[in-house]
C-alpha cells in the first residue's frame, strides 16, 4: 500500500482538476493523499446490486462525509433512476423520516454504524430492501454479520479506496458463508494477494490485500 | 421589473395541474381565475409547514416521482418530525460559478456534493475540484482539501468555530480567496472575525433553505451584516403578523418566498412562510430589491460553547417555577466579550403586576440554571462552575402582550 499511497501523495492540485477525489488512505486525518475518479466512472457493482433489488425509491448515503462517496452513488442512482439522500452518520435518526415520507430502498453505510442504523430501522414502519456496508478490511466484515433475521438483506463490499470495490457480496448466503464476486476490472496477481487498480489516472503501483480470499464454485470466500 | 406574468404563470400551472391538488385545496373554490394584479397575488393565503405536513410527499409533488433526483430534509428543530422535500434537477449553479473569482478547490459543507460538481461542469469550469466537508473530522477534511488546492469555503457561520482554528493550525488562512456563508444569520461580528482572519478572501453570503431547493438569495457581507437580493426564479415578500405585505423599507416582518420558475421544481413554493424575520432595505440601481435577514421567527435553540439551549428545555424549567409567575418567558443570550463570559437572562412573566425581591430573583435564577440543560448530562449551572458562562439572571416582567403572531421567545444578541 505504501507505494500506492506515495503515488497518490505525489498528485498535485492541477492533476486533480475535473476528477472526483476520495481519500486514498480512507482517513484524511491520517493521510490526505487523494485518489481520483474520472467523471465517467460508474460504481458497477452498486449498479448491479440496485438492479438486482429493484431499487427505485431513495438511496440513503450514510457513509462518513470524508469518504466523498455521494457523487459516485448519485451517478448510479441517476441511471436507475432512483433518488438519493445524504444522511450524516451523526444524525442517523433522519433515516426514519426519509423512510416514511419518501420511501427508502437502500442504505449505504460504514460498518461502525450498523448497530445504530438497525436501531433506527426497528422503529420505522417501512423497511428498506437492503443495507450495503462498505468495508475497508475483513476485520469489520466478520464483526458486522447480524444473527437475527431481518426483513431486509445486509450486503457487503470490500473497497480498496472508498468507491472502488474489490469484492462484492450480493446476498447469497445459502452455503452459510458470505460469497463474493471479485472486481475483474482490476488486475490481480496470481496469488490474489495483490491487485493493480484500474487505470483511471495514470498507472498505479500494486496494492497488497491484507486479507485472504479463496475461489470456490460459487465465488470467493474468506479463508 | 413586472413579475406579475411570472407569478400568474406558476399560479395557473399549480391550479390546473392534474398531478396534485395541494394548491387548489389551499386556495379553495373561490380563488382568482388569474393573477392580474399584485392585490390578487397578495390575497392568496401563504403556505405553512403545518399545511404541508398534512400532505404525503407523493400527493404534493407536481412532477413524476421517478424524476426526483435528490431528497432533502428540513432541520426539524421545531420539535416536530422533519419534512422531506424533493428536488428534480440541480439548480442552476452555473450562474453562481460565473461570478466566482477563479478558484481551484471548494470545500463545501452543504451536501449533496454532486450538485456543486454538476454546476461546475455546466459552467464549463474545468479547473475546479469540489470536496465534501466533514465537520466530524475537521482537521482531516482541511488537510485533504489543502492537498487539492483549497482556496474557497462554503459553510454555516457556526462551523467557523471549528473550521477557522483548523485552517490556522494548518497555516492556510492566507490561501483562502472566497468564503460563502449560508444557513444561518450572518452578523457584523462574524464579518469582523472573517475579515481579520482571512485577509485575502472575498466574503459573501447565500440565503436558501431545503424548501426553496437551492439558493434563493445572494448577498454581500459588510461591516453592518449581510444584505441579499433574490436570485432568478425566486420572488421575495415581507409580511406582517396579520399577513399583509410590508412595502416600506426598514420594517421587520416574516420573509415569504415564491418560485417564479417551476418547470424543474417538484414542489413549487407559492408564498411560503420561511419562518425568518427580514426587512426590505432599498431598491438597487439595477432594479433589484435588497433585504436584510434577521433570524428565525421560531428560533427554538441557541448554540453556545459546550452545548445548546433548547426552547423545550426552558419550557420545562420555567413551568410552575413559582405560584406568582406564568409559564411564559423569553431567553436572551449575550455573547462572550473581553470583560465577561457568555451570559443568559431568562425573563419570566408574572401573573399580575408584582414586585419581586432581589433575593427571590436570585433564587429563581439558581433554580433555572440547575434545570436548564446545555447537553443531555450537563446544565447551565455546570457551565457557570466551569467558568464558561456568567451567572444566570432571572428577571420578572409584566405579562407579554398577546399577538396573532407566534411570539419569538429566544434571542441571541450581538
Amino acid at each position: 500500500m505504501d507505494e500506492f499511497l506515495t503515488a497518490c501523495e505525489n498528485l498535485r492540485p492541477e492533476d486533480l482538476y475535473g476528477y472526483h477525489i476520495v481519500p486514498a488512505a480512507w482517513d484524511p486525518a491520517h493521510n490526505p493523499a487523494p485518489f481520483p475518479f474520472p467523471k465517467t466512472y460508474i460504481w458497477h457493482s452498486l449498479q448491479k446490486l440496485c438492479e438486482q433489488y429493484a431499487v427505485r425509491q431513495t438511496i440513503v448515503c450514510a457513509t462518513p462525509f470524508s469518504w466523498q462517496l455521494e457523487p459516485l452513488v448519485y451517478a448510479v442512482a441517476h441511471t436507475l433512476p432512483a433518488s438519493i439522500a445524504v444522511v450524516s452518520p451523526k444524525n442517523l435518526t433522519l433515516i426514519k423520516p426519509y423512510s416514511e415520507q419518501s420511501g427508502v430502498d437502500l442504505i449505504i453505510l460504514a460498518p461502525e454504524h450498523l448497530e445504530d442504523v438497525l436501531a433506527v430501522l426497528s422503529k420505522t414502519t417501512r423497511a428498506p430492501k437492503a443495507l450495503l456496508i462498505i468495508h475497508r478490511d475483513a476485520k469489520t466484515l466478520r464483526e458486522s454479520v447480524p444473527t437475527a433475521a431481518l426483513p431486509y438483506s445486509i450486503l457487503h463490499e470490500l473497497h480498496a479506496v472508498p468507491g472502488l470495490p474489490l469484492f462484492s457480496h450480493y446476498g447469497d448466503t445459502s452455503s452459510g458463508d458470505l460469497v463474493f464476486e471479485r472486481n475483474e476490472s482490476c488486475t490481480w496477481d496470481e496469488s490474489g494477494h495483490a491487485v493493480t487498480l484500474p487505470d483511471v489516472c495514470g498507472v498505479w503501483p500494486a496494492v497488497q490485500i491484507p486479507y485472504r480470499m479463496q475461489q470456490t464454485e460459487r465465488g470467493y470466500v474468506f479463508v | 421589473m413586472n413579475i406579475l406574468p411570472l407569478l400568474n404563470r406558476v399560479y395557473h400551472s399549480v391550479c390546473t395541474s392534474e398531478r396534485s391538488n395541494f394548491y387548489r385545496a389551499l386556495y379553495g373554490a373561490n380563488r382568482p381565475a388569474h393573477i392580474e394584479s399584485y392585490d390578487d397575488w397578495e390575497s392568496l393565503p401563504c403556505v405553512t409547514k403545518e399545511f404541508i405536513r398534512e400532505w404525503s410527499l407523493v400527493s404534493r409533488i407536481y412532477l413524476p416521482y421517478e424524476e426526483i433526483e435528490v431528497m432533502k430534509i428540513t432541520s426539524g428543530t421545531s420539535g416536530k418530525e422533519p419534512l422531506v422535500f424533493p428536488r428534480i434537477r440541480p439548480p442552476r449553479y452555473h450562474n453562481h460559478f460565473d461570478a466566482l473569482h477563479p478558484t481551484s478547490c471548494i470545500l463545501n459543507f452543504f451536501p449533496p456534493q454532486h450538485l456543486m460538481q454538476r454546476g461546475r461542469d455546466d459552467a464549463k469550469v474545468s479547473t475546479l475540484t469540489v470536496i465534501d466537508g466533514d465537520a466530524a473530522t475537521i482537521d482531516g477534511t482541511v488537510r485533504f482539501a489543502l492537498h487539492a488546492g483549497l482556496d474557497h469555503i462554503m459553510c454555516t457561520p457556526s462551523l467557523l468555530d471549528v473550521l477557522m482554528p483548523a485552517l490556522e493550525r494548518n497555516g492556510a488562512t492566507d490561501n483562502i480567496k472566497r468564503i460563502e456563508l449560508g444557513g444561518e444569520r450572518v452578523t457584523p461580528s462574524i464579518y469582523r472575525r472573517l475579515r481579520e482572519t482571512f485577509p485575502n478572501a472575498f466574503l459573501c453570503a447565500d440565503y436558501g433553505m431545503t424548501e426553496t431547493q437551492g439558493v434563493a438569495g445572494v448577498g454581500e457581507m459588510t461591516e453592518d451584516g449581510a444584505f441579499y437580493t433574490s436570485t432568478k426564479g425566486h420572488y421575495w415578500e415581507i409580511i406582517n403578523e396579520d399577513g399583509a405585505v410590508i412595502h416600506d423599507a426598514g420594517i421587520m416582518g416574516e420573509l415569504v418566498i415564491s418560485h417564479t420558475e417551476y418547470e424543474d421544481v417538484a414542489f413549487p413554493l407559492l408564498r411560503y412562510r420561511t419562518g425568518d424575520y427580514a426587512r426590505f432595505v432599498e431598491d438597487t440601481e439595477t432594479g433589484d430589491k435588497r433585504y436584510e435577514v434577521l433570524g428565525r421567527v421560531d428560533l427554538d435553540y441557541i448554540k453556545i460553547p459546550g452545548g445548546e439551549i433548547r426552547i423545550e428545555d426552558v419550557e420545562r424549567a420555567v413551568k410552575n417555577i413559582h405560584p406568582l409567575l406564568c409559564d411564559d418567558f423569553e431567553v436572551h443570550v449575550f455573547p462572550r466579550c473581553a470583560e465577561h463570559p457568555l451570559s443568559m437572562e431568562v425573563r419570566v412573566a408574572s401573573k399580575t403586576e408584582i414586585t419581586i425581591t432581589e433575593a427571590l430573583s436570585q433564587e429563581l435564577a439558581q433554580l433555572l440554571a440547575s434545570r436548564i440543560h446545555i447537553s443531555p448530562t450537563r446544565t447551565y449551572a455546570h457551565g457557570v462552575t466551569d467558568g464558561l458562562y456568567a451567572t444566570l439572571r432571572c428577571v420578572v416582567v409584566a405579562p407579554f402582550p398577546k399577538s396573532h403572531w407566534k411570539r419569538r421567545r429566544m434571542f441571541q444578541h450581538e
